[in-house]
């Protein structure tokens, strides 16, 4: 398996100096982005290649391709695994990938989504997954940038 | 931590600061004074330099909107008495490189990357996106 230095869930994606600041801070030379949606908007992708930090190589998969080549051995990769929801790092989780820790940055809201903080909604179906994931033994916190102190999503879904 | 002050014409620090910890949530040592159409140039000042002094002993970059404006020029007759960077021409993409920067760099070395990051904050989208 390849050596995951960050798994980030955050509907914003690559979010230019936000991205740099974690891209630095793990010192990674890979992102891999996580969306089946983003598979038809290929202006879209353009414009994460565009916006994905100089130096870093940026992939954009399937959620299973990424669960695949996420399995495959490693060779040398330090990756950023950015999704837009929970439910796709889950699957990736149940694809054999091996995660101790998931940061949760941004889920805008929307309809259909509670708002949690200023930065987090999530749907019913999210928080589930969120639950499933916690019961899993994978340890979710919120923490929008390197610098700020991680909280634990439990308290956060509990109010 | 390096503080850091903004300081505006109008409102503008203080949206940039609303902008800045709309991206990068709530952030301390982080001050934003804005001279209000009207005001003299002495409330403005007196604002900086309370948040100098109580800033002190942290190093502190002061960031202001405009080459040669009046909060500019507010900034630059404290420089003498008070110990801090001072960079002109803001916006938000420097803002947030500073606030994501200032946990890992001296204040001199901040000032060296913000004034090569600036000029990469401006972008011609269209070129951009041809890649």
């Amino acid at each position: 398996m390849k050596n995951i230095v960050l798994a980030r869930i955050d509907d914003r994606l690559i979010h230019g100096q936000v991205v740099t600041a974690w891209v630095r801070t793990v010192d990674a030379n890979q992102i891999v982005i996580a969306d089946d949606a983003l598979m038809r908007d290929t202006f879209t992708q353009r414009v994460l290649k565009a916006a994905a930090p100089p130096g870093i190589s940026l992939e954009i998969l399937a959620v299973d391709d990424a669960a695949v080549h996420l399995l495959e051995d490693a060779a040398g990769e330090r990756i950023v695994l950015l999704t837009k929801t929970p439910q796709a790092i889950e699957r990736i989780v149940e694809a054999g990938v091996l995660l101790d820790t998931v940061i949760l940055g941004g889920l805008g809201f929307k309809q259909g989504r509670a708002r949690f903080n200023r930065n987090v909604s999530a749907s019913p179906e999210e928080i589930d997954s969120f639950k499933r994931m916690l019961d899993r033994g994978i340890d979710i916190l919120y923490q929008l940038v390197p610098s700020e102190v991680p909280a634990h999503i439990k308290k956060l879904l509990e109010g | 931590m390096i503080a850091i002050i903004v300081l505006s014409h109008a409102h503008i620090a203080e949206a940039l600061k609303e902008g800045a910890e709309m991206i990068v949530g709530d952030q301390p040592g982080f001050h934003a004074f804005g001279l209000q159409a009207g005001e003299s140039p002495d409330a403005l000042r007196e604002r900086l330099e309370r948040a100098l002094v109580a800033e002190a002993p942290n190093e502190v970059l002061v960031l202001t909107d405009l080459r040669s404006g009046t909060p500019f020029n507010v900034a630059v007759s404290l420089m003498e008495q008070h110990r801090f960077r001072h960079l002109s021409g803001v916006n938000l993409g420097l803002l947030l490189e500073a606030l994501l920067s200032r946990d890992r760099l001296g204040v001199d070395d901040l000032c060296h990357t913000l004034a090569e990051v600036g000029p990469t904050t401006i972008v011609d989208v269209n070129a951009f996106l041809e890649g």
